[in-house]
């Protein structure tokens, strides 16, 4: 074996310990993630899914998967209609919490979509639908 | 022995003469329902106990449950309510429009669909909560469906073509439907929404048949439109007295009298009876309306062919907090303070716990089931009614004046989504919100198809407590008393089941299937399912497999309010809030998810 697989090797070890210490997030929601995120800018395009993955690699880098499951029901919730809603809507935890993961959010998307342009690909809305 | 065999007989010999074409369907549904690898009707059974006597998935295995198949019902906005299972056919329905698919249990292929036509514009502006529609019934080879637009259609369970159909009330009054129908002999009961529209609530029965209303019942007004016998019509086991409701009203108020019977109908073949509750008076604004204002918020035990009430019961008289009275009524036969009793349980959103006799109507226990409950400190057993806490009293308070603090909040310590009873543990599961509120009431003027609510709210979690929103609870009816409360980030709006394998499941809002211990509480098993649960939990048998099902569908994806234009929609209340087309992103919608044990 030669010395740049080696370091190579290494690399990949240390990058995958990283990884573990770092996600504590299910395959499942990544995936999820990264396909709702596809749907909503344009479709399943490959600059699509390369910045998706970097976004919740970022998210989650930043808060841990339970932070995450309730910050995301709180925004969802808040598209109820009706009484219900409200608490989604106005209360100060559900505002708070839903600020601190739009700021995450808004930087993972700086940081994921800078060098991606608008997707142009023929047909990329109708692959969601 | 031999003479109460003799009045069996009697009476059994009785109901046979005088409703000869009346027991067919009655019979096929009793017979039907004992069936524990079917799931007939919203309850399970007659007794809405939500009980599964199977028993393949148990405590022990739960873990191991995996996902069989999904099924994305097209449709946005919140899915309550749970699928029916007769033989090889699975029925599941739809927020608005209220589609409606037969589903092949062999291959999960699509048998037929029903996708009626509603004018969006008319009906949803006047539907205060989300468009959700809380289920189908099923009777006389008949799915029933009770459309948003009031209109309740049956569909021939086969075909799904319509049989007949039937208009209930008229949008254009603020009247809606959200409520799952319950076929009881010849009969489809049926009730009608719009407590923030000034609509005066009634229950209905329309003939099976032919949907000829057979008879209807008013929750507030004169005697003789209540379906009460001033007589034989009992509150707290003594008659309630000529002109009931309207001597609790000022003047015409009664008219947008409100007590809409938008929750769950229960019935016991043995007493004949049907139970269900009221809503919340009309309007919000409790100076508007000085008076108990009977029967808004009360429990009504009606006799099924007649309609006429037997007892009633009001949870809370001169509502001042809108907590409407129509949750879900569980009838259990069960021992209290050394006695055999037949039983009607209720989790009211005002925060107690109720135990009646369902028989005579006799008030047995009344507790609070979330001790942060303080806008009336116990029930007084001698009148039934609550005792107030002065400082949370909205209409002491009077009109702008901002009430804070109260518990809980206008949504309820719990809201529609039924509750369990276990007869293995003798306990109750309950889905509870952990919420309180500041509530200011205005002056508000009243036009027909127009928002009637006169008071602003702000919700928040329960102070110095856990910090959640929720608790899921078990409940001793027979004593009025927390067993084990298992504290959730949100509130529990999903409709909870008990199986004879000892497991308890329930949805949470992040989307949780969860599956826990009866005895202890101890979580057992969660999936992540795509959206928030608001569904009910059920479960059947299909080809000596057992199986779990259960809705998910609310709030659609994170990014979708941006998407779709949503974002700005921060009215507080229910009857506002304008609504936007969404049908670019009708793949987003309601799922169902169905779970069985490995191959």
């Amino acid at each position: 074996m030669n010395k740049p697989s080696l370091i190579i090797l290494f690399l990949i070890y240390l990058f995958g310990t990283v990884q573990v210490q770092s996600h504590d997030y299910p395959t499942i929601e990544r995936v999820k993630f990264v396909h709702e995120c596809m749907a909503l800018h344009g479709g399943q395009i490959y600059e699509n899914m390369y910045s998706c993955s970097c976004m919740i690699d970022h998210i989650a880098n930043n808060m841990n998967f339970d932070q995450y499951i309730k910050a995301d029901a709180y925004q969802r919730m808040r598209n109820m209609r009706g009484e219900r809603g409200g608490l989604f809507r106005s209360s100060k935890t559900a505002r708070d919490i839903r600020a601190q993961f739009n700021q995450i959010k808004s930087n993972a998307q700086g940081l994921c979509f800078r060098a991606i342009t608008k997707p142009t690909v023929q047909g990329a809305k109708s692959a969601i639908n | 022995m031999r003479s109460v065999i003799t009045l069996m007989l009697t009476v059994t010999l009785l109901v046979l003469i005088t409703t000869p074409c009346l027991v067919k369907a009655n019979d096929e549904l009793l017979q039907l329902q004992k069936d524990p690898n079917q799931w007939v009707m919203w309850g399970g059974d007659y007794s809405g106990q939500r009980y599964s006597k199977l028993k393949q998935i148990n405590k022990r295995n739960v873990k191991n449950l995996q996902v069989k198949w999904t099924f994305s019902t097209g449709v946005l906005r919140g899915h309550e309510g749970g699928p029916l299972i007769l033989g090889d056919t699975l029925y599941i329905h739809t927020a608005f429009p209220n589609k409606v698919f037969a589903i092949s249990l062999k291959d999960q292929t699509i048998k037929w669909s029903y996708q009626p036509k509603q004018d969006a514009d008319v009906v949803i502006p006047v539907m205060c909560c989300d468009t959700v529609n809380r289920g189908l019934a099923y009777g006389d080879g008949k799915i029933f469906l009770q459309q948003a637009n009031t209109k309740l259609v049956a569909l021939d369970a086969k075909t799904g073509k319509v049989v007949w159909s039937v208009i209930n009330g008229d949008p254009k009054k603020g009247e809606t439907n959200t409520n799952a129908p319950l076929v009881v002999k010849d009969k489809v009961i049926t009730g009608i929404s719009g407590g923030e529209f000034g609509v005066r609530g009634h229950l209905t029965a329309y003939n099976i048949k032919t949907g000829k209303e057979i008879w209807k019942a008013y929750s507030v007004g004169p005697d003789n439109e209540m379906l009460v016998d001033p007589k034989t019509t009992t509150h707290m086991l003594k008659p309630i007295g000529k002109n009931s409701s309207l001597k609790t009203w000022q003047g015409d108020q009664w008219k947008l009298g409100g007590g809409t019977t938008w929750g769950w109908y229960s019935y016991d073949p043995d007493t004949n009876l049907i139970y269900y509750g009221t809503g919340n008076p009309s309007t919000w604004n409790p100076s508007q309306r000085p008076g108990d204002n009977r029967w808004s918020m009360a429990i009504f035990a009606r006799d099924a062919d007649t309609g006429i009430a037997k007892w009633v019961y009001q949870m809370t008289p001169h509502d001042e907090w809108d907590y409407d009275g129509v949750n879900e009524m569980i009838l259990v036969d069960q021992k209290i303070k050394g006695k055999m009793r037949k039983t009607l349980v209720h989790f009211d959103r005002n925060g107690f716990g109720y135990t009646l006799d369902r028989v005579s109507g006799e008030l047995l226990v009344a507790e609070k089931f979330d001790p942060k409950v303080n806008w009336a400190t116990h029930i007084d057993m001698k009148t039934g009614r609550p005792q107030l806490v002065s400082k949370y009293s909205t209409d002491r308070n009077g009109a702008d004046v901002d009430t804070k603090g109260i518990c809980p909040a206008a949504l309820g310590s719990k809201d529609q989504q039924p509750a369990t009873y276990s007869p293995r543990t003798g306990l109750f599961y309950v889905p509870t919100n952990h919420v309180c509120m500041n509530y200011e009431p205005f002056e508000v003027a009243y036009t027909a198809g127009q928002p009637y609510v006169g008071a602003t709210l702000s919700m928040f979690p329960a102070p110095d407590s856990h910090g959640g929103l929720g608790n899921f609870i078990a409940w001793d009816a027979t004593t009025g008393t927390i067993k084990w409360s298992i504290a959730e980030p949100f509130s529990v709006w999903s409709g909870a089941l008990a199986t004879a394998g000892d497991v308890v499941f329930y949805g949470t809002l992040e989307g949780y299937l969860k599956a826990i211990d009866a005895k202890t509480g101890k979580e057992l098993y969660r999936f992540k399912t795509p959206s928030g649960i608001i569904g009910n939990v059920n479960t059947y048998v299909y080809q000596g497999k057992q199986y779990i099902a259960v809705l998910s569908g609310i709030g659609g994806w994170a990014g979708i309010g941006m998407a779709a234009g949503l974002e700005g929609d921060t009215d507080g209340l229910g009857a506002v809030g304008a609504y936007r087309k969404l049908s670019d992103y009708t793949q987003l919608g309601g799922v169902l998810t169905v779970f069985a044990l490995p191959d």
